[in-house]
């Protein structure tokens, strides 16, 4: 077989984000002690389960070169309805006073299917009124803000039941409750892009929307099922967060889609649409919550740590577009 | 409201404002319909006509977006209804924009 010689410009390319973060983690481990412990890497897992959930759901959008800026104020709203719905009965600030905590499942049924709504709203309008994904996106976050804002009168919320928070403190087979649900996400989210007729619609829609539709795609329903399913998911971290903060507000999430869209363009989601895999996510994640983890580790500056953070989401979509440029 | 609280209220729809006039900008005056769409997305059947009503459309969702961080002031019930509308209008008249000159 013919195969390419990768020339180290071609590896700096495609992969040099991962590159510098790994050498980073190296020089981090050698440098502090605890950098690579057991509990470290823990704690670096769990941040990365609520993560991984939102970079999944905007992975499908990205894939077919779209986006969603809505995902933030989603995770808010997802976080802020399951809080009230899951208050002790004897806590002084309850949102709702006489209502009986809900069972879990059911109230994370309803933050799905809620977000899933929006979700469904948003992608009517890129899919049948053609209004380009940005636009549409960023109109329902502000939609979804001002909601969040009247539903919770802006006032944060807290006093969970012990089922909800112990989703975040509680452990199978060592490992917690969080990272089990990512895995299960990341699971199910890869058998949907490799295994059914709609991933393969998804990627034929990010490679060329005309062809897609000219070959028999149901390029509409397939968008709309997209952004549902990702807004879904983004509920499904506003749960996540929730339990494991132990409250709630409505700035939960906030500037949580563009980790999320830089984690997936770092692993190999490409915004120019059509490639990109759930293991693409998994690594973009971890690279990201890794390097985080390195540069607190080093004693960096938060406010230096915020321009280390954006430099790197520079670098990779900027490397990302000269990919396309030069495939093109 | 103070100052600070009502900023950090309206942020979002600051943002958005600064952000569609951005691209309004881009559009109107570059004729730039790539920035909107990317570039390999079909290319509008009247590139120019299709830059200016799309330019405006987003002029109008711009206001609409200021006029919401506006209104936050007295009133987030009415920002947000505000919102809806001008969404919706602003959807039907993107789809009556692409069918005139994108497709």
């Amino acid at each position: 077989m013919d195969k390419k010689k990768l020339s180290f410009k071609d590896i700096m390319i495609n992969y040099g984000v991962i590159i510098i973060v790994v050498l980073l983690v190296i020089y981090t481990g050698i440098t502090s002690k605890n950098f690579l412990s057991v509990n470290n890497l823990t704690n670096i897992l769990m941040n990365m389960s609520s993560r991984l959930v939102i970079a999944l759901g905007i992975a499908g959008c990205i894939i077919t070169a779209g986006c969603d800026l809505s995902a933030g104020r989603m995770i808010g709203l997802g976080g802020c309805i399951a809080g009230t719905l899951l208050q002790k009965m004897d806590y002084s600030q309850k949102f709702f006073p006489n209502m009986k905590p809900m069972n879990i499942f059911l109230a994370l049924l309803i933050v799905m299917l809620v977000c899933a709504l929006f979700g469904a709203v948003t992608g009517f309008f890129i899919a049948y009124l053609n209004v380009p994904p940005f636009i549409s996106t960023m109109a329902m976050m502000e939609i979804v803000y001002g909601i969040n804002m009247i539903y919770t009168n802006a006032t944060p919320l807290g006093g969970y039941v012990s089922s909800y928070t112990g989703i975040a403190s509680g452990r199978f087979l060592g490992i917690s409750y969080l990272i089990w649900i990512a895995l299960l996400v990341a699971v199910i989210t890869w058998f949907i892009f490799n295994m059914t007729r709609h991933g393969k619609y998804m990627y034929a829609i990010g490679g060329n929307p005309q062809a897609a539709e000219v070959a028999g795609v149901p390029v509409k329903k397939t968008l709309i099922i997209i952004y549902a399913k990702a807004a879904a998911m983004y509920g499904l971290a506003g749960f996540m967060l929730g339990a494991k903060a132990g409250g709630a507000s409505v700035q939960l999430g906030y500037g949580y889609e563009m980790e999320a869209i830089a984690a997936c363009t770092i692993g190999g989601v490409s915004v120019s649409g059509g490639r990109g895999k759930v293991s693409s996510a998994i690594i973009g994640v971890a690279v990201f919550e890794i390097l985080k983890a390195a540069l607190q580790f080093l004693g960096v500056n938060s406010n230096a740590q915020w321009i280390a953070l954006g430099i790197i989401i520079f670098v990779a979509i900027s490397l990302d577009i000269r990919k396309y440029v030069a495939r093109k | 409201m103070t100052g600070e609280s009502y900023l950090s209220t309206a942020l979002i729809p600051l943002l958005m404002t600064v952000v569609l006039i951005y691209y309004s900008f881009r559009l109107l005056f570059l004729q730039d319909v790539d920035s909107i769409y990317g570039k390999n997305k079909k290319k509008p059947k009247d590139k120019e006509g299709f830059a200016k009503a799309a330019g405006k459309l987003m002029v109008f969702l711009a206001a609409a977006s200021l006029g919401m961080a506006v209104i936050m002031y007295w009133s987030v019930e009415i920002a947000l209804v505000e919102i809806c509308i001008a969404f919706v209008i602003f959807g039907i008249l993107w789809k009556k924009m692409n069918k005139k000159y994108g497709e």
